[in-house]
């Protein structure tokens, strides 16, 4: 992730506010690509998450003189981000799939188990044949080869809008559950329970290709 | 079916099963586990052979994900440049 240092919150609102042209930059450098990422989450298409950041700049810049610190700066910039870009994928979708209906507390009420109930023996514990055993090679040091990550994304692309949009934001974008809550109106319990069962469909399809 | 009991650091405390802890993974490394869960978790991590290998694909799961961010642009200087003046000309507007 791209981590950026910027000045606290009040500094970088006067600075926009007087038209600071650097603090604008800086702040583009820190958000912009994170902000087209998170906008796909909801558009699926990389020029309107393109165009939803830009008309999300422009309110930015627009509103920071009515901006009155309620929130953090940045849950502030992403939530007019993802509203913007939850319109915009509902208007120009002709038929929104029922997943993508569901909010975030409604996905997470459902009983999903981390792992299939059949992995494990009448006595809870792990079966002979399906119990977890060291990987063949770390994730991490197979990265390189391009195969794992393509594997990574297809599996996050795959999982239902709210997992997804969840463990994007914590683990690829490394966001603070506090920032996943606020930007995605979400409970905390509710966000563990939606990061539980990404990260564990997740280390699933890493155990059948590292295993396998 | 009431648990069966492991001691563990010099106390007894409730078996968890591995059905149990794998879905306590989360809540135990976000750090949320109430103190006498996490003691139970710990338990069952120090005993049983499996469980240990599951956190830890967890662990490294978590590390490959993140290393997604490493593979993803920046912003492209043409955006950069266009937002920029979009800042200039939205500020001097504001001060006519």
């Amino acid at each position: 992730m791209a981590i950026v240092a910027l000045a606290p919150d009040q500094e970088i609102v006067a600075a926009l506010r007087n038209g600071d042209e650097a603090a604008f930059a800086a702040l583009l450098d820190a958000y912009h690509a994170s902000m087209v990422r998170v906008a796909m989450l909801y558009t699926g298409d990389r020029a309107q998450a393109e165009d939803v950041t830009q008309e999300t700049w422009v309110a930015v810049v627009k509103g920071i003189s009515s901006f009155e610190g309620r929130s953090a700066l940045k849950t502030w910039i992403f939530t007019i981000l993802t509203n913007r870009a939850k319109t915009k994928s509902q208007r120009e979708r002709r038929s929104v799939p029922f997943s993508a209906l569901q909010s975030p507390d409604e996905e997470a009420e459902e009983y999903e188990p981390a792992v299939a109930p059949s992995a494990f023996a009448e006595d809870g514990w792990w079966r002979d044949e399906t119990h977890p055993q060291a990987w063949r090679e770390s994730p991490e040091a197979a990265f390189s080869s391009a195969e794992v990550g393509a594997l990574l994304k297809q599996v996050i692309e795959a999982l239902p809008p709210n997992q997804r949009q969840v463990i994007t934001l914590r683990d690829v974008e490394g966001w603070t559950s506090d920032e996943v809550c606020n930007v995605l109106g979400v409970s905390e319990s509710n966000q563990r329970v939606l990061l539980h069962r990404a990260r564990a469909k997740v280390r699933l399809a890493l155990d059948e290709y590292f295993n396998a | 079916m009431p648990n069966m009991q492991t001691f563990y650091n010099n106390e007894w405390v409730d078996e968890l099963t591995c059905k149990e802890f794998v879905e306590w993974v989360t809540d135990y490394l976000e750090g949320t586990l109430p103190a006498d869960e996490r003691k139970r978790f710990e338990a069952h991590l120090a005993q049983c052979s499996s469980c240990p290998h599951y956190l830890e694909q967890i662990r490294e799961t978590i590390q490959a994900v993140g290393k997604l961010s490493d593979t993803l642009g920046e912003v492209a200087p043409e955006a950069r440049g266009e937002l920029l003046s979009l800042f200039k000309r939205l500020k001097s507007e504001k001060t006519d």
